[in-house]
């Protein structure tokens, strides 16, 4: 069964050629991009007083995702959309969802041991900012 | 009270604000133009200069007023809220509304914050290292000379968030407006249509705080400041109102009018005399050595030559009795002068007068014979002067004889002629009888009316009015709360919605198509006294409606639609009053219940005995007029607390009890006072009554709602009211909250006459 590749695209860019970076490896850890209810609850004053239920803004939820860069070519690219690039972006993870993105962070650290040819081995933590993401395309039997 | 869609009572109850009922928060800012409507009035009446010092037939209207003809007048009434040439338009990114209204303040404030940022569209490339663009609603944006050092372009915010600009906020529990239209994006519900929300104010930007980090809060207050804004003085009040008094039609002016009239007259004429006779003719023999022989005789006394003359016979002496002279005429008229020249002077004269019936009754002539004389005795005269000086014309007017047959001229006191013989004698060159005649005259009489004058609307009579309401909504007119005919409510879709009054305000005048924006309850009363310049001159209008306000005990304040609200405080009765743009406004008895259990989510009730006074005066300040009644105080302990209040104002012992009745009503209420939190709920209002159960405290009285704080914060969710109450009293069975067996007759006679009538003519226009 194959595996859908993870990839940013940058609608701002309207050169195929330049607006996609395609993960080489996909990442292999990512946290929850379902951002948390803003949910209080106030009492009323009496002892059995009914529970009072309020609901704020959902504030976007900051998504992290884990994985290696083999070489320098995808580290540089990969700092460079986080960084240069700095407007939303569309993620797309290997589940077909799309998750529009502001890129906050690219935290890597090198390998322990650089083997020959991957002297830019990384692993990296990137962390962005989830404004919206769409159901998936994938699903229980993966990606064809 | 207010109508509200049915979910928010529902929800509000229920206690559930989350999902697709957390709480929304909208705004809309809109540029307005003030427009100003003229009209070309006829008042009931002219004013008339007064001329100080004019004789009344030159000026018939000394009052300074005639009540005969009207004249011209021209009324300009104002318009900020209906007719904005631009439509208005949805803020985003608000992130909390907050807004306090009392009916102890003049204006509600508003504060509203929200992010001054524009997300890029997802597509577009971010310029100048920003991530979207910070700034893109400051009103200076693209249009300032170095707006080109950020390649800043105008956009369609640009001038629209500033000072003056109007707000409106709506709010609510969810919203018709799917999250994926965001503003004017595809199926985009506008917060004018949106059912899930109400309108909960409509305010004039006062202040906008911009700050560098991107954030804007703006202060803002309801209509009401278009009151305080403007003063009573031109241009805002027209020139033909200007300066501003008031009173009522009941007084009259004082009307003068001129006529010729036939009266009856008396003239004194001369009446037809001729010669009789004299003393003279008694002494026959002394014509040789008496007048004759100097060639004088009595006819001389009536020949009507002053150049001969009567002369007498001689005599010894002047202070003999028998030495008086006298001249005969015969009349046959009414007589009521004797006229004569004498020759020398310092005589004594005296009139008899003979009718048919004999001498008219007088005193006697002092005349006696003596031995010496031969005239009559005991004669007797009506008139007689004294010590005639001079030769001219001697004149002695008598009380009117009719039908007089003879005057006798008696001279006395008989001057030396110096002629041989006895040389006292008497002289007259001329008699002449004079009698009243009556006459017919004309002449001009100049009546004095007391006349009333025909009432007409306030609007076009300058200075007049028919109720201390009208008085209110014509300043309201003129700061800028008129609802003209036509008027409209843009949309922030672009829509328009007709908003235009039902039926003209006659008060405003007569062929003036418009009303006043609000609900007016009529006072049924209006100013005996004339309400004077200085009390409104240069003042903010405001203070012209609190004087008026003051007067009455009426309260004053905006609702959620920026209307005025006009009304005796609902503190009188059981009830509420539904909000005049409802379907069917006017009184209700519904009052909204705050239960521990459901909707308090804070509550803190204070007692206090500051405002207590065991006994309340009132007089007038020589104490003529007074009346002292039992203050409220439920803890009784020997204190003697008095407060009194002196008005020369105060005409009758009936108004002080009314007032001090009312004081201590208000000191009932001040006794307690809460402070409750809820989830909002937009049915209550300020001035209405609600009842609250908490055990705690021990609450569970009807409450009036003085004031109402809102915050509603995008960041929790939370929509709370904090309301501000004082309890009614403590008899929340009956029919009035408080004891009004403790109150006088013509206290409750006084209450009752105050609540007149309001004209809900708003009705339906809610949402």
């Amino acid at each position: 069964m194959a595996v859908l590749k993870w990839k940013i695209v940058d609608p701002s860019d309207a050169n195929p050629a330049t607006n996609t970076y395609n993960f080489m490896w996909n990442p292999s850890e990512m946290s929850s991009p379902f951002p948390e209810r803003s949910v209080t609850v106030s009492s009323a004053v009496a002892p059995d007083g009914q529970s009072v239920l309020w609901e704020g803004a959902t504030q976007p939820v900051q998504f992290t995702f884990r994985g290696t860069t083999p070489n320098a070519t995808q580290y540089e690219a990969l700092r460079e959309w986080v960084y240069e690039r700095r407007g939303r972006m569309y993620l797309y993870d290997h589940f077909g969802r799309r998750m529009l993105v502001v890129f906050k962070k690219f935290d890597p650290t090198p390998g322990a041991k650089a083997r020959p040819g991957r002297y830019w081995y990384h692993s990296y933590t990137v962390t962005a900012l989830v404004l919206a993401i769409t159901a998936p395309t994938v699903g229980d039997g993966g990606y064809a | 009270m207010r109508r509200v869609p049915e979910h928010f009572e529902k929800l509000w109850q229920a206690g559930d604000f989350s999902g697709p009922n957390k709480a929304t928060r909208r705004v809309t800012i809109q540029r307005p133009l003030m427009r100003l409507d003229s009209f070309e009035l006829m008042t009931t009446y002219r004013r008339v200069s007064a001329v100080y010092g004019a004789v009344p037939s030159s000026n018939p209207y000394p009052s300074g007023i005639d009540p005969t003809k009207g004249e011209r007048v021209t009324q300009t009434y104002a318009d900020y809220l209906f007719t904005a040439p631009g439509a208005p338009m949805e803020l985003p990114n608000v992130s909390s509304i907050s807004w306090t209204r009392s009916v102890d303040v003049d204006t509600a404030q508003a504060t509203i914050e929200f992010w001054n940022n524009q997300p890029l569209p997802v597509g577009q490339r971010p310029k100048n290292g920003e991530l979207d663009q910070p700034g893109y609603f400051s009103p200076g944006r693209g249009t300032s000379p170095f707006s080109s050092r950020w390649d800043h372009q105008p956009n369609d915010w640009t001038g629209l968030l500033m000072p003056d600009n109007i707000l409106r906020t709506y709010e609510g529990w969810g919203s018709d407006n799917p999250e994926s239209a965001g503003i004017g994006g595809d199926g985009y519900v506008p917060p004018e249509k949106d059912s899930r929300l109400v309108l909960t104010g409509v305010w004039i930007i006062d202040s906008v705080e911009m700050t560098a980090l991107g954030s804007v809060v703006v202060t803002a207050r309801d209509p009401g400041r278009l009151l305080l804004d403007h003063s009573a003085m031109i241009p805002v009040i027209p020139d033909d109102f200007y300066p501003v008094t008031f009173k009522d039609w009941g007084d009259k002016v004082t009307v003068l009018s001129k006529r010729q009239e036939d009266y009856r007259a008396t003239q004194v004429d001369r009446v037809n005399a001729t010669h009789r006779g004299s003393g003279n003719d008694l002494w026959p023999e002394s014509a040789y050595t008496g007048a004759k022989v100097y060639g004088h005789s009595s006819t001389h006394a009536l020949d009507g030559k002053q150049q001969t003359y009567y002369l007498s016979v001689g005599n010894p002496s002047p202070g003999y009795r028998s030495a008086y002279e006298y001249v005969d005429v015969n009349v046959d008229a009414t007589i009521s002068e004797v006229r004569f020249t004498t020759v020398k002077s310092g005589y004594n004269a005296y009139v008899s007068i003979k009718t048919r019936d004999g001498w008219v009754n007088g005193k006697t002539m002092p005349y006696r014979r003596d031995g010496r004389g031969r005239y009559e005795e005991g004669v007797p005269y009506v008139a007689s002067k004294g010590g005639l000086k001079g030769e001219g014309t001697h004149t002695i007017s008598f009380k009117p004889v009719e039908r007089a047959t003879m005057v006798r001229l008696w001279l006395g006191n008989l001057p030396n002629f110096g002629l041989p013989g006895a040389k006292y004698r008497a002289g007259i060159r001329e008699i002449q009888v004079w009698g009243p005649r009556a006459v017919t005259r004309k002449r001009t009489v100049v009546d004095s009316n007391q006349v009333g004058l025909t009432p007409g609307p306030a609007g076009s009579n300058p200075g007049r009015c028919q109720d201390y309401t009208d008085i209110v909504k014509l300043f309201c007119a003129w700061a800028g709360l008129y609802w003209p005919q036509g008027g409209y409510e843009a949309m922030s879709d672009g829509s328009i919605r007709a908003l235009s009054p039902k039926k003209p305000d006659r008060v405003l005048g007569a062929g003036v198509q418009g009303r006043v924006w609000g609900d007016f309850q009529a006072t049924g009363t209006a100013p005996v006294a004339e309400i004077v310049a200085s009390a409104f001159d240069k003042k903010t209008l405001m203070d012209g409606v609190r004087y008026v306000a003051d007067i009455l005990g009426f309260g004053f304040w905006f609702d959620e639609t920026g209307a005025a609200q006009w009304r005796l405080p609902n503190i009188w009765g059981r009830g509420n009053w539904i909000n005049g743009t409802a379907s069917s406004p006017g009184r209700t008895n519904e009052v909204v219940t705050i239960d521990e259990r459901k909707t308090i989510i804070g509550l803190s009730a204070t007692i206090q005995s500051a405002n207590v006074r065991e006994g309340v005066f009132v007089a007038n300040p020589v104490g003529k007029f007074a009346a002292m009644v039992p203050g409220y105080n439920p803890n009784p302990t020997g204190l003697r607390r008095v407060g009194g209040w002196t008005d020369q104002h105060f005409e009758s012992v009936d108004e002080a009890r009314v007032m001090a009745d009312l004081v201590t009503v208000r000191q009932l209420f001040r006794y307690r006072q809460d402070r409750i939190t809820i989830p909002a709920h937009p049915a209550i209002q300020i001035d209405d009554q609600v009842r609250i159960f908490e055990r705690v405290t021990s609450e569970g009285y009807y409450h009036y709602v003085q004031g109402i704080s809102s915050q509603n914060d995008a960041q929790n969710g939370q929509w709370t009211y904090t309301l501000q109450t004082h309890w009614l009293g403590d008899d929340p069975n009956g029919k009035w909250a408080f004891d009004k067996s403790a109150l006088s007759s013509v206290t409750i006679a006084h209450v009752d006459a105050l609540q007149g009538g309001t004209e809900y003519v708003r009705a339906g226009l809610e949402g």
